[in-house]
């Protein structure tokens, strides 16, 4: 697929439409600010897009370029090593790469004793004797190691070193797996919550870095009661479907009351909040390109990043000409 | 000129300076350290410094002491014990890269009749094997992957500044041990009628398929002589090990007439069969 000026495509996610493998490889790339297509496919599309791919098999990251990655722990590593999530002393990716095979192994004993009938054919004896002996031997050893892992860390908000590694994303994702899936839930979550207290801090530490992703943010909206500036950030968060709480004040309730609390940054609507996440964002047009940045509505392309400036020039009431400055130097 | 008595001041204040740890290691460490081994070697030096130091200097002995453990391989005090069973397996890339690394290391075999003892004896972490001990320096690692993975970027053979070249490395590594794990699949808790039907998947579909991707990357590949760059990475450890330890073992005789079909693979395999041995 040649690249044609002009013509930009994003890098391609394609998998299942759950958690699972694909988990940690989205949250990687949603971090580092890479915007992505995240396809998901139904499972019963599978068989119709398994045919179009190398090795039969999901994850598969689709570069710019149109070449196909696959195997979820070298796209993983991959993405890591590009954008400054691999730890280069041996010691600490062998902690990484020790953390996710642990997981893993886990993991498929898990879908062993745990999975119904198609996926897993023991009767149901061998199946409860095994996930009894998984909860109380096996996995307690693996846990173990992982939690002794967090302890012996220099800092035990990260799982290796003093930043986010690969390791903290693929840990956020098993996480989710396992709390999107009842059956998982159930069994697992008050196991960990009483049993390793700290890997459970730790958890609900790197799950706040995500509350945008998984849409927990409680966005506050301030303006006035017309549409105003604000109505295009209305629009965006109605398009993607974000709740938000539309907060309106008259003229009068706004001189009178809330201009001189010390809320308001800048003395000025509109303003966006979100208490969870820390975000206190005034300045309209500043508002609107950071969330189309990261629900991918900003054009990628300069022709039309310049465009937008051209659309936005006539909407200001006096004259603030950056457009011009843009323009020119010919 | 550096311990002349009319540069007093600029020594002491050297030494000070030293006393600082830093986080990761630099090469006023590796200057350090040439220097201390220096001191140590030297005999005359040894009795007229080397007590001064671990006296009036505690911080810095105890951090020359931490930092000389790093190049126990190079002094040649590594006394590095890889324990697993006495067959090929998932440790015979371990010991590929252990000799191509000039680490000489203790081979220990451990029977199937005595595994079941050593397993609760708490010395296993994960009461698996093959594990990698080293006393001297203080390691105790488990879980072949990642002990690949810790060797290949100590010693250079794991791309790690390349992001692509890493994945291309990571790409040979992942599918090899897909082609591991299935077979081990066959031995772990299953059920009988399960087994028929998953050993024909595993050797009618999955690894037929592998294989074909795999030569079409060899054909690729213009030197022919290393599957990625121009010397040996832990792609090529992966290949041959996993070859000795599944492809050649009697337990599955279907990869015999699997590897007809695929000239190039076996070829490589011949190759370097001879050159990597331990």
């Amino acid at each position: 697929q040649r690249r044609v000026h002009g013509d930009y495509c994003l890098m391609k996610l394609y998998y299942f439409d759950f958690p699972g493998r694909g988990e940690a490889i989205r949250l990687t790339l949603s971090h580092a600010g890479v915007p992505f297509e995240d396809v998901r496919i139904q499972f019963k599309d599978w068989l119709a897009t398994k045919a179009k791919l190398e090795l039969k098999q999901m994850p598969v990251l689709e570069l710019e370029g149109g070449k196909q990655l696959t195997q979820s722990y070298a796209i993983l590593e991959y993405l890591g090593c590009k954008y400054g999530y691999l730890p280069t002393n041996h010691d600490e990716i062998y902690r990484c790469i020790f953390i996710m095979n642990t997981i893993e192994d886990v993991f498929q004993k898990a879908i062993i004793y745990g999975s119904p009938p198609p996926v897993s054919t023991l009767d149901e004896k061998t199946k409860e004797e095994g996930m009894k002996k998984l909860i109380e031997t096996d996995g307690k050893l693996y846990l173990n190691a992982i939690e002794r892992k967090l302890i012996e860390n220099v800092s035990q908000d990260f799982i290796v070193g003093r930043k986010h590694t690969i390791a903290d994303f693929y840990l956020v994702g098993v996480f989710i797996h396992m709390m999107h899936t009842p059956k998982w839930k159930e069994l697992f979550a008050s196991h960990i919550a009483s049993g390793y207290p700290l890997l459970q801090s730790y958890i609900e530490k790197r799950l706040t870095d995500f509350n945008e992703y998984y849409k927990k943010c409680d966005y506050k909206l301030y303006y006035f009661v017309t549409p105003g500036r604000a109505e295009m950030t209305r629009i965006l968060f109605r398009h993607c479907k974000i709740p938000f709480g539309d907060i309106r004040f008259t003229p009068d309730q706004w001189m009178k009351e809330e201009k001189k609390t010390g809320k308001y940054e800048l003395e000025q609507l509109p303003v966006l909040k979100c208490e969870p996440s820390g975000i206190n964002y005034s300045q309209s047009d500043a508002i609107i390109q950071t969330l189309g940045l990261k629900h991918g509505l900003l054009p990628v392309n300069k022709p039309e990043k310049l465009s937008l400036i051209h659309i936005s020039e006539p909407t200001r009431r006096y004259a603030i000409s950056y457009a011009v400055f843009c323009l020119k130097k010919k | 000129f550096f311990f002349s008595s009319r540069r007093r001041h600029t020594r002491q204040r050297s030494v000070s300076w030293a006393r600082r740890c830093v986080q990761e290691t630099a090469i006023a460490d590796f200057y350090l350290m040439g220097i201390y081994a220096n001191v140590l070697n030297h005999p005359d030096w040894k009795t007229m410094f080397g007590d001064r130091i671990e006296k009036k200097y505690p911080v810095l002995h105890a951090y020359a002491e931490k930092r000389m453990k790093d190049f126990n391989l190079y002094y040649g005090k590594c006394k590095t014990k890889l324990y697993y069973f006495d067959m090929p397996g998932r440790a015979e890339m371990i010991r590929i890269t252990l000799k191509q690394m000039h680490n000489p290391f203790e081979d220990i075999r451990i029977k199937y009749e005595d595994w079941p003892k050593e397993k609760v004896s708490g010395k296993f972490e994960l009461q698996q094997l093959p594990i990698l001990e080293c006393e001297a320096c203080g390691i105790n690692v488990c879980q072949a992957d990642a002990i690949m993975h810790r060797l290949g970027i100590r010693y250079g053979y794991l791309p790690i500044s390349n992001p692509e070249k890493l994945y291309k490395v990571l790409w040979w590594c992942n599918t090899w041990k897909d082609i591991m794990e299935g077979c081990a699949k066959l031995f772990g808790p299953i059920s009988e009628g399960k087994k028929v039907q998953t050993r024909a998947d595993l050797f009618e579909k999955t690894v037929p398929l592998y294989f074909a991707r795999m030569e079409e990357r060899l054909k690729l590949n213009k030197a022919q002589s290393f599957l990625v760059g121009k010397s040996y990475t832990n792609a090529d450890f992966y290949f041959v090990g996993i070859w000795r330890g599944f492809i050649q073992n009697p337990m599955f005789p279907e990869f015999k007439e699997i590897t007809k079909k695929f000239p190039l693979l076996e070829q490589y395999f011949e190759v370097n069969n001879k050159l990597l041995q331990h």
